[in-house]
């Protein structure tokens, strides 16, 4: 579990510290301050075998196709990863927890002594990954190189006129790491998968106890194949089963959500704008839940939000289960640069008794 | 559940305890002419430790507030009162000035007052009835509760309180609350023992 993690030179970090996490913490913030950055510097730590995470944060932004123009001297197709674009520096992803320091650094490799080391992997490798277009005949390759403990290891992501491809082949990341976006919606089989697993170790009653905080309706759940896709449907009583995501959106992301959550043990879940689709009047019941759930599978949780009522219900659920494991960080840019400023349980208290504003 | 919130907006920040003197000091700073000061009721002196500490966390507050004043009752000690404050300061990272009035620091420059003068136990309702002791109707009052003891009845625990409602009950339109009063302009202004309060408002701005 993160203790603490460091951003430098990522999107719109110049560099960012967030200190004094906990099993649940939520990030606040205005509009473009990073709060959808930080999760995606997070996923990238945590997948940190796996340099084609970089490409999953494009999906995630809704970006599917990478467009690429080799023959544009010095652009790459990462820059956007970088901050202000500058592919020249490095991004380093620093996270401490109890056993010790993970370090993540990428940059761009155009040094000789570096293309010399992946000359044969540029030469040799069939093409793999289909969402490139390229147009020249130059490659690019990103170099990801991962500390933890004193073992190293250096992956490298290469794109040529081949498509992009990683070099060796990646290992299985360190720990489970799951990105639930804020709009764009999980693919059913995903969703599937991930109920399967939960029936298969019998625990799919713990999915419909969550449910039913909002959908109070809702007898079980089920896989169902119709017209070759395979989707999670529900019993409500109707004539019947409905898939989840006609229910309505709230009931669609917690689903997801929590069958994150039940195949993330000692992983991490990160949540864009969790408070999408959910009625204020269950948001202390849904911090419940996920607080219970983040313990029972040994998760964290990182989520945003700019619902004040949603941190509010937060915190009352949090010091109602007499753990109070949680953290609010909220992201500011000053005159220094972006900050987070972090509000641990009494902080809280005082903020709801003096109305003063967190976000 | 009501979730307005109290941002800060205004370079200059005055803080006090509770709703009475947020009115007092608004009307005083209106009759002073004096640039906009956001007031922030911060809660009873219990609190103030973890409540100014929250201010200081407030979004924008270390690029916006540029001099921050604190008011507080002394109550029955002011010396206690004042540390207190100094304390509560230190653990919100801001600067923490040696005596009242004294402005110290930078962004946000910080001046404590506490009340009612410089030394003196007592709060806020003993400066406003100071300021009234020779008023006529003051002597009514001092009688008032003389004729409470004389019907072997108890007096009230707090007596600065009390006789500001009995001072006030002698008002065109009784009734008033503190900081009503101040509204309704029933406070003598120019008396000399604003003196010190009112520099302390200008020190705000202009120190």
């Amino acid at each position: 579990m993160y203790q603490s993690f460091k951003v430098k030179n990522f999107r719109c970090f110049n560099e960012l510290t967030l200190g004094d996490l906990k099993r649940v913490n939520l990030i606040a913030g205005m509009n473009n301050v990073g709060k959808t950055a930080l999760l995606e510097a997070l996923f990238l730590h945590g997948g940190a075998y796996n340099p084609q995470a970089t490409f999953k944060l494009s999906a995630f932004r809704g970006i599917e196709n990478v467009k690429v123009n080799l023959s544009r001297l010095g652009e790459t197709v990462w820059d956007s990863l970088f901050n202000q674009f500058d592919n020249t520096k490095s991004i380093e992803l620093v996270g401490e927890n109890n056993a010790g320091s993970r370090s993540l650094r990428l940059r761009v490799a155009r040094e000789p002594v570096d293309l010399k080391k992946i000359s044969h992997y540029i030469s040799d490798s069939p093409e793999e990954f289909t969402g490139l277009l390229t147009s020249s005949e130059s490659a690019q390759v990103l170099a990801v190189e991962y500390k933890e403990n004193g073992r190293q290891t250096a992956l490298y992501m290469v794109a040529d006129q081949k498509g992009i491809r990683t070099e060796p082949f990646p290992l299985t990341p360190p720990f489970p790491t799951f990105f639930q976006t804020a709009r764009l919606r999980v693919p059913f089989i995903e969703e599937a998968e991930g109920f399967s697993k939960l029936e298969l170790q019998g625990k799919q009653d713990e999915l419909l106890r969550v449910l039913r905080l909002i959908e109070p309706r809702l007898k079980r759940l089920a896989v169902v194949v119709e017209s070759g896709e395979i989707m999670l449907q529900g019993d409500i009583g109707s004539a019947r089963l409905v898939p989840l995501p006609l229910m309505g959106e709230g009931i669609a992301r917690l689903a997801t959500l929590m069958l994150y959550m039940s195949n993330a043990s000692n992983g991490v879940v990160l949540i864009d704008e969790i408070e999408n689709g959910l009625h204020h009047s269950v948001m202390a019941k849904v911090w419940k839940a996920i607080g219970e759930a983040a313990r029972q599978y040994d998760t964290q949780i990182f989520a945003t939000t700019h619902n004040l009522e949603c941190i509010v219900a937060a915190h009352r659920a949090f010091i109602e289960s007499n753990q109070h494991d949680f953290r609010l960080h909220r992201l500011e840019r000053t005159r220094e640069g972006l900050i987070a400023v972090t509000y641990d349980q009494e902080d809280l208290a005082a903020v709801i008794e003096t109305s003063l504003e967190v976000r | 559940m009501d979730l307005d919130t109290l941002d800060v907006i205004h370079p200059y920040i005055l803080v006090v305890e509770g709703k009475e003197e947020e009115v007092f000091f608004r009307e005083l700073i209106r009759r002073l002419g004096l640039p906009k000061i956001q007031i922030v009721p911060i809660g009873g002196k219990s609190n103030l430790r973890q409540n100014l500490k929250i201010l200081a966390k407030s979004p924008r507050f270390n690029d916006t507030v540029i001099s921050l004043g604190i008011v507080r009752d002394a109550d029955d000690n002011w010396s206690a009162a004042f540390q207190s404050v100094r304390d509560a300061l230190q653990a919100a990272g801001l600067t923490a000035p040696e005596s009242q009035l004294a402005s110290v620091g930078n962004k946000p420059r910080v001046t404590i007052m506490i009340l009612p003068e410089s030394g003196a136990s007592g709060m806020l309702e003993d400066l406003c009835l100071k300021t009234v002791e020779n008023d006529h109707a003051n002597l009514c009052v001092e009688q008032y509760f003389q004729c409470l003891q004389q019907q072997g009845l108890p007096l009230p625990r707090n007596m600065a309180k009390a006789r500001v409602q009995v001072f006030l009950a002698s008002k065109p339109e009784p009734g008033k609350r503190l900081g009503e009063a101040a509204e309704a302009g029933y406070w003598p202004w120019d008396d000399l023992a604003f003196e010190e309060v009112k520099n302390f408002l200008k020190q705000i701005c202009f120190a």
